[in-house]
């Protein structure tokens, strides 16, 4: 943040010490003049863009993940410095859908009241029963600290509308090592 | 072994057990999601998560996280309108001023960094009048750089200075407040403030390029202004090796050929602490430039080059001149592309003119010829890659699915013929914001190939033959299960009846009334069906239009970037060419002179 700052900062000197000669001036405002007139076009097609997008995502959803038979499985890590390699879900005895990180979007994942979406899957009606593994490693840990890995089982039950599945990472204690998984289910207000 | 293996066998979490959320709330996983995908950098993403929250596309009427999230990624995702209309609601609900203070400076940084400075100045004096402390600074170094870019200086300097909290302000902004004083008119203020710069402890690599920056600044300042020897200390403060050090060691050696002038005592800003502890307290000046540098426009300006000397300096100069030799020979063992080697190597030779050595003169100029030649046929071949748009390309291509829009980096350079010379201007928002739009155009068109793709299948599998029939009770049962009635909630309040029938007069319905039956006959097929396969069909038609003015103003916004390196790389090359003419030009009297027996080499 303040590396970009501090080029913006000081960019000015340069305009300010090397004066450019008029014709190189008239060229630079015409660039300037098309750079505002094409950036305002930008926002017109990211505009749209978006539009389309949103639209092409609800016709998808509406296809392949019905409300009523979707079940969208969420992940939350609440501890700090935890970044995750690897995770995977399966629900009953599918194969699992595995995810795996980079640093940015094991970090990503380390903000406050971020969550991930990891699988999004259809089931009929009744219950169901989901695994979720997950394999990571601290930010600090060294090359020959052994991963932290996890699991979690449980059942749930699926009803008529979109189920919605929150599964946290925490510490077990305040100031153990230990860690834990639970499961939360969350439903929309109508 | 710190793996943990947590196997819980849960009892049935039956649905009813969820716990509500409403939509938009900080609850919503939707929400939550969008703040991961944002916190990716992934801004595209985000919004459209955010967007199917509320289809209508009325986000007043969702809870305030939503907008802060929605508000934010716009921005981030270059759309400066629809994050401008949602802060302006949320000016009038919201009680947090200060988030409501960072948006506002996000959207005018927005506005600065591309070309939007009315724009920008008016959104910032919009804010100063519930501008809270904490973003005080901020603000002054946003709205400075802001009339710095409309020429403005007086104004800006006004700023910078007029709230008395220079104690607060970073080094950044200190550097622009000299900048403003100098051009300005208000040179000895501005100086006395570059120089504070230029002594600063830097924390940071940032910092310490920034003091090489200042006292680069501050030399070549000198050295313009005809006093040379003042140039000397603030260039020889400047790092060896760094990205100012050539210029640096450029300016110490025509430093070191200028001779003593008077001394100018350093001007007060108004804002210097009570003890100045400094050693620094004077501008000794040493007198009169004989080149101003790779700077200067005209060669027949420099009056070192004009004279030629046909016998030896001075003792004195001769030393100075022997002097001036140490940090050039040391540059032209630099890179022979920086315009500060290529003024080294006409200054060499010019010097050894100066002390007689004309041999080694001609030598010199004939070097200097063969790299300065070397550098322009290299400044051919970069205008050719521009044109071809390689450079470009490459950067684009690197970080193809990249969402980040206006919050992309550009990281690292390609390995093109004209990434060294566009360097300065790789730097510069006009190029780096034009380059994240022509970005955005790829990744977004990237983005459309692949929702045609999709949509054609969810429209193939939705058409499908095979597919199952609805099943309509299931259908209905699922419908009421989410239908709530008009009524829900309504209060109806019962009043005492004062007049009642007498019990048993009413029986009811009158028997021999005319039952009411409505008559059905089926309905005809609806002229238009809008359901998930005929949306897919008009998606794909907008999505058609879409990509090719995707592709237009890709191509629009490639010959823009094209035509800022071009005029950028011609100047440039303009520069080599008033080297080359100089070093044949010398070389030609030099020739000339040795030709009428007038060198007499020792």
């Amino acid at each position: 943040m303040r590396l970009i700052r501090g080029r913006r900062a000081v960019r000015p000197l340069l305009v300010a010490l090397f004066p450019l000669h008029a014709a190189a001036a008239d060229q630079a405002a015409d660039v300037a003049e098309r750079a505002i007139r094409l950036d305002q076009t930008m926002q017109a097609l990211k505009d749209e863009v978006i539009e389309l997008t949103t639209e092409a995502q609800s016709i998808e959803n509406t296809v392949l993940v019905p409300d009523h038979l979707r079940v969208s499985v969420y992940l939350r890590v609440d501890v700090a410095g935890l970044l995750l390699d690897e995770v995977s879900v399966a629900i009953d005895e599918r194969d699992a859908e595995s995810h795996r990180y980079d640093e940015r979007d094991a970090r990503a994942l380390l903000s406050e009241q971020a969550l991930q979406r990891v699988l999004r899957a259809t089931v009929g009606e009744g219950a169901h029963r989901i695994r979720l593994n997950y394999r990571g490693h601290y930010a600090d840990d060294g090359p020959e600290d052994p991963p932290v890995t996890g699991s979690y089982e449980a059942i749930f039950d699926k009803g008529d509308r979109e189920t919605e599945l929150e599964f946290t990472i925490s510490r077990a204690s305040r100031f153990g090592d230990e860690l834990r998984t639970t499961m939360k289910q969350w439903r929309s207000l109508p | 072994m710190r793996a943990l293996a947590l196997l819980l066998l849960a009892a049935t979490l039956p649905a009813s057990a969820a716990d509500i959320y409403a939509p938009g709330s900080t609850d919503d996983p939707h929400l939550r999601v969008a703040e991961y995908l944002s916190r990716d950098s992934r801004h595209y993403s985000a919004i459209v998560e955010l967007r199917l929250i509320d289809p209508s596309n009325e986000p007043q009427r969702l809870p305030e996280p939503y907008r802060w999230q929605l508000a934010e990624n716009y921005l981030a995702f270059g759309l400066r309108d629809r994050a401008q209309a949602i802060y302006r609601q949320l000016e009038r609900t919201t009680d947090d001023r200060l988030m409501l203070g960072r948006a506002q400076l996000r959207i005018a940084e927005f506005e600065y960094t591309r070309g939007y400075w009315a724009e920008a100045r008016a959104t910032l004096y919009r804010m100063r009048e519930s501008l809270p402390q904490e973003l005080v600074e901020d603000w002054q170094d946003l709205l400075a750089r802001v009339l710095m870019a409309e020429k403005r200086y007086g104004d800006a300097a006004e700023v910078l200075t007029d709230l008395d909290n220079s104690d607060r302000q970073s080094p950044y902004t200190r550097y622009n407040l000299a900048v403003a004083l100098i051009n300005d008119g208000r040179a000895p203020q501005g100086l006395t403030v570059l120089d504070r710069v230029g002594r600063l402890v830097p924390s940071d690599l940032e910092e310490l390029a920034l003091r090489d920056r200042a006292n680069l600044s501050l030399g070549w300042y000198f050295l313009q202004s005809q006093q040379g020897g003042t140039a000397k200390p603030p260039l020889e403060r400047v790092r060896f090796e760094g990205p100012f050090s050539n210029r640096a060691l450029l300016g110490l050696g025509w430093a070191e050929l200028a001779p003593q002038g008077e001394r100018v005592s350093k001007a007060l800003v108004g804002d210097e602490p009570e003890t100045d502890s400094s050693p620094f307290t004077t501008f000794s000046t040493l007198g009169v430039l004989l080149r101003p540098g790779f700077v200067e426009e005209d060669i027949f300006k420099r009056a070192g080059l004009r004279s030629f000397r046909l016998s030896k300096a001075s003792e004195q100069e001769e030393e100075a001149l022997a002097k001036a030799l140490v940090p050039w020979v040391e540059l032209i063992s630099r890179d022979p592309m920086d315009t500060a080697v290529q003024e080294a190597w006409l200054a060499i030779p010019f010097t050894l003119d100066r002390l007689g050595a004309y041999t080694q003169a001609l030598q010199y100029y004939e070097k200097a010829i063969g790299v300065l030649e070397e550098a322009r046929r290299r400044m051919e071949a970069a205008k050719i890659s521009i044109r071809q748009g390689r450079m470009v390309e490459t950067i684009v291509r690197r970080e193809i699915e990249s969402e980040a829009g206006w919050q992309w980096k550009l990281l690292d350079l390609p390995d093109a013929p004209e990434t060294y010379f566009l360097q300065q201007l790789l730097a510069e928002h006009r190029f780096q914001e034009a380059l994240k739009n022509y970005r955005d155009t790829r990744m977004m068109q990237r983005s459309l190939e692949s929702w045609s793709q999709r949509l054609s299948t969810a429209e193939r599998l939705y058409t499908a033959s095979d597919r199952p029939p609805g099943d309509a009770t299931l259908l209905i049962r699922r419908a009421r299960s989410r239908w709530s009635p008009p009524w829900a909630g309504l209060e109806i309040p019962l009043r005492a009846e004062t007049a009642l029938s007498v019990p048993g007069a009413y029986a009811g319905d009158d028997p021999g009334a005319p039952q009411l039956r409505p008559r059905l006959r089926l309905s005809g097929a609806p002229a238009r069906f809008n359901g998930p396969a005929e949306r897919a069909r008009a998606a794909q038609q907008r999505l058609a239009d879409l990509s090719r003015q995707l592709a237009v103003a890709g191509d629009e916004q490639s010959k823009l970037l094209q035509d800022m390196a071009l005029v950028n790389l011609d100047g440039q090359k303009q520069q080599i060419e008033r080297y080359l003419i100089e070093a044949r030009f010398a070389l030609a009297r030099l020739y000339d002179r040795r030709k009428k027996g007038e060198l007499n080499d020792e």
